[in-house]
């Protein structure tokens, strides 16, 4: 892994070198977001109350609430009991490797990338685009 | 001169549009950082404890700028211990932190300057901020806020989607 503190950029593990911790620790950060993400989008889409899931669940609605709030102490199963408590869902998983996807350009505000641009004594407007999707590592199965 | 205005003027000089370390991933809210701030949330972290929670630091505020579902207090007094984004002490002055939970114990404080467009001017690790300490880092936010925005008013709303966008959930 480069060590540089000028430009680093993220690469993957190359040989036997030890990966950083902090690395890990923040791919284990990203992965908590995620799953928390998919759980609560699975959450809405369902239309149930909290209430409800934790009747399913055989908890108590203050203790779903704090297990909602935050994935910190979420394990395989937590999410498992969730997604299929929610709508008889399973986490399906793939790997993804977004140090290998293209760069987005979209990541400024709009109202800062309208940049006066001058043609011929005239002033155009340039707007950057979306270039590239967005990609979850663990998806809800269909 | 408005606050958006300021944020254009000082762009790349006083203030930094954080940016994802994976440049692949979209970004539908915006975190503005100054140098220091960029600085410490940038990457290589050192290997120790203390350089994993920095990291940690970094996942929580891209699960924000991704666009991800953020749980959102409405007061400092009453807040569930796991909110993401809440209001500080006192009441009114719009400072906001973001709750680096779990292993992470760190804390960002910053104020909106406009919708989904958070300014982050300190942070600390959560076991700095017992006493007063807490007060005096909100203080603190407040004064470097003055520095850039002195006089303009404080962007506030009556609700959490006058700050947001997206996926949140109000506690």
């Amino acid at each position: 892994m480069p060590t540089s503190a000028a430009a680093f950029q993220l690469s993957s593990p190359t040989g036997e070198d030890r990966v950083s911790p902090s690395i890990l620790s923040y791919f284990e950060g990203r992965n908590r977001y995620k799953v928390f993400d998919l759980v609560w989008d699975e959450f809405r889409a369902s239309g149930l109350t909290q209430a409800a899931l934790a009747r399913r669940l055989g908890m108590s609605p203050p203790q779903l609430n704090r297990l909602l709030k935050s994935p910190g102490n979420w394990t395989l199963d937590t999410v498992s009991n969730l997604l299929f408590a929610i709508r008889g869902g399973e986490p399906a998983y793939h790997i993804s490797y977004p140090l290998e996807q293209s760069a987005r350009n979209d990541t400024q505000p709009q109202w800062l990338e309208k940049e006066p641009e001058k043609k011929n004594g005239n002033t155009a407007t340039v707007f950057n685009l979306n270039i590239s999707p967005r990609t979850v590592l663990v998806s809800r199965s269909t | 001169m408005s606050i958006q205005d300021k944020l254009a003027k000082y762009k790349n000089s006083k203030l930094f549009l954080f940016e994802h370390q994976i440049k692949s991933e979209p970004t539908e809210r915006y975190i503005w950082v100054p140098a220091n701030l960029k600085k410490d949330v940038q990457m290589p972290f050192p290997w120790d404890a203390r350089g994993q929670r920095r990291a940690k630091m970094r996942a929580s505020m891209e699960h924000f700028t991704s666009g991800g579902h953020i749980i959102w207090a409405t007061h400092p007094k009453d807040k569930p211990p796991k909110a993401f984004l809440a209001p500080v002490k006192p009441l009114g002055s719009e400072v906001r932190d973001i709750r680096v939970l779990e292993h992470g114990r760190i804390r960002v404080f910053g104020r909106f300057g406009l919708k989904n467009n958070f300014i982050a001017l300190n942070w600390d690790y959560r076991e700095n901020l017992e006493g007063g300490e807490f007060d005096k880092a909100v203080f603190h936010c407040m004064d470097l806020w003055r520095d850039l925005f002195s006089d303009e008013p404080l962007f506030s709303g009556a609700s959490a989607d006058a700050y947001i966008s997206g996926r949140f959930s109000v506690v």
